[in-house]
């Protein structure tokens, strides 16, 4: 079995020998660019999962998250039906490629996945609440960053995985900044410091963060809404003066004050990005 | 012809393909909450992200959100629906920041007041006077009072408008009433209802 984490942590030296190169061959105002990305990579990047209000309301009650292989355990303890079975089915057209990625790897049913962020609100189109998780929770050798989407980079064409340029890009939590500027360089000549969030992590594209250990309400470092989502919801608060509310409306309203409730209970800032 | 393609069903959030093009599709359903997406998307997510793939044809708009809004309404009635409603307005607000509760004032003065929605204007301001930011901050504080005497003012100045009733008022009001009542005793009994009998709401 080939394990993703061992990967990542051996590709250090391979890792900062491309970064020194691609220093040394850009302009001295891009270098100076893709230096300070760098630096603000390694101090704001984190780790982030995005969530949908009920996803995040189970994980602030429960006080864990479950990936496909654990929900599907506790689903077939339930049932009596086999595991595999419920992850076939809630997989669908897509069980095959999520699970031979997964397998492919030593502990790859424990993997969980994130996106690195040093800001904004996260692939909103998948969950409109981004979960940042605390720099000390990713800070440990079980997690690998990967430049962009597993399911779409690391399989060749005839659907066999490859290991070869998974190999060249996996890094450690201590070269996550490296991963981001081998990415992201080319477009950050073009790019003011002000769109970097956005370049790193969007809903198109984002740098994944692939780790095994499980999080608990206290990893998590605050959660971030857009802030034409929290203003809406307030909107509706107001709107809910003059007249009730439609059941829709109410869920998003609802969900959102018990959000904030149990935040507020897990001293978890909610951030409006 | 509209194909759902993948529901996440607590959330009422939805993959639809329309014409060929992936659309997502999120509550509340409305246009503006109907967003292009790329093809690839979909498998990210179903395989992370919780949502369930599904092949379902609908119709058109009207059936797909019916069957969304039944979905929706499940999870109302089983995880939702905790908070009454004055519980959830006070909870939206408890913590709210500055510029949310400035909204509120500002949008109880440039409209429930002169709209004359009574009601909603002292529900609001009755609730962001027991917020703790608007009462130790003298500015809001003092805005909110303001706006109570405003109402306070409407009030009075409404219930005056319907001590003025005149018998004039009173045939272009109830023009049926007043062909089958005398006027004058119409009126009395108004003023006798308005005087000493308190109106109870009843029903649903």
């Amino acid at each position: 079995m080939v394990d993703l984490f061992e990967i990542a942590a051996n590709n250090r030296d391979a890792l900062e020998a491309r970064f020194s190169a691609l220093l040394s061959s850009a302009s001295t105002d891009l270098a100076g660019t893709v230096q300070r990305f760098a630096d603000t990579v390694l101090s704001h990047g984190r780790v982030s999962v995005n969530m949908r209000p009920m996803s995040l309301l189970s994980f602030l009650v429960l006080g864990f998250h479950q990936n496909i292989y654990e929900w599907s355990r506790s689903r077939g303890e339930e049932s009596g039906r086999p595991a595999e079975e419920i992850i076939r089915e809630k997989l669908g057209d897509f069980y095959a490629k999520r699970v031979a990625f997964d397998r492919y790897f030593d502990k790859g049913e424990t993997f969980r996945y994130g996106a690195l962020n040093i800001g904004g609100p996260g692939a909103t189109v998948y969950c409109d609440y981004c979960t940042i998780l605390q720099n000390s929770a990713s800070d440990n050798p079980e997690i690998a960053y990967l430049r962009s989407d597993s399911l779409k980079t690391y399989f060749k064409a005839d659907g066999a995985l490859d290991e070869a340029a998974l190999r060249e890009d996996a890094a450690p939590h201590s070269h996550r900044h490296v991963c981001a500027c081998l990415k992201c360089a080319p477009e950050l000549s073009a790019t003011a410091a002000a769109g970097w969030a956005a370049l790193l992590c969007s809903n198109s594209d984002f740098v994944e963060a692939v780790f095994s250990t499980p999080t608990t309400p206290v990893d998590v470092e605050s959660v971030r809404i857009e802030s034409s989502q929290y203003r809406e919801l307030f909107r509706y608060g107001f709107e809910n003066f003059r007249e009730k509310l439609t059941d829709e409306r109410r869920n998003l309203v609802e969900a959102f004050v018990l959000i904030k409730r149990l935040l507020r209970e897990n001293s978890i800032p909610l951030e409006v990005a | 012809m509209l194909e759902l393609l993948a529901i996440a069903r607590e959330d009422g959030w939805a993959f639809i393909k329309k014409d060929g093009q992936l659309i997502l599709l999120k509550p509340p359903y409305r246009d503006s909450n109907l967003v292009r997406v790329c093809e690839d998307i979909i498998e990210k997510a179903v395989s992370l992200h919780g949502f369930e793939p599904i092949h379902e044809s609908y119709p058109g708009w009207g059936p797909l959100v019916d069957f969304l809004r039944a979905e929706l309404a499940k999870v109302r009635q089983s995880k939702l629906g905790i908070l009454d409603d004055a519980e959830l307005k006070f909870e939206l607000l408890r913590d709210a920041p500055r510029e949310i509760l400035e909204y509120y004032l500002h949008r109880t003065e440039s409209e429930l007041i002169p709209n004359g929605e009574w009601n909603a204007a002292l529900d609001v301001l009755t609730l962001l006077m027991r917020v703790d930011i608007v009462r130790q901050d003298a500015n809001l504080c003092q805005h909110a009072i303001a706006l109570l005497q405003k109402c306070n003012a409407g009030l009075a100045a409404n219930g005056r408008n319907r001590a003025e009733l005149t018998a004039e008022g009173v045939v272009r009001l109830f023009p049926g009433v007043a062909q089958k009542y005398p006027v004058a005793s119409v009126m009395e009994y108004m003023r006798n209802v308005a005087e000493r009998h308190q109106v109870m709401p009843v029903g649903a």
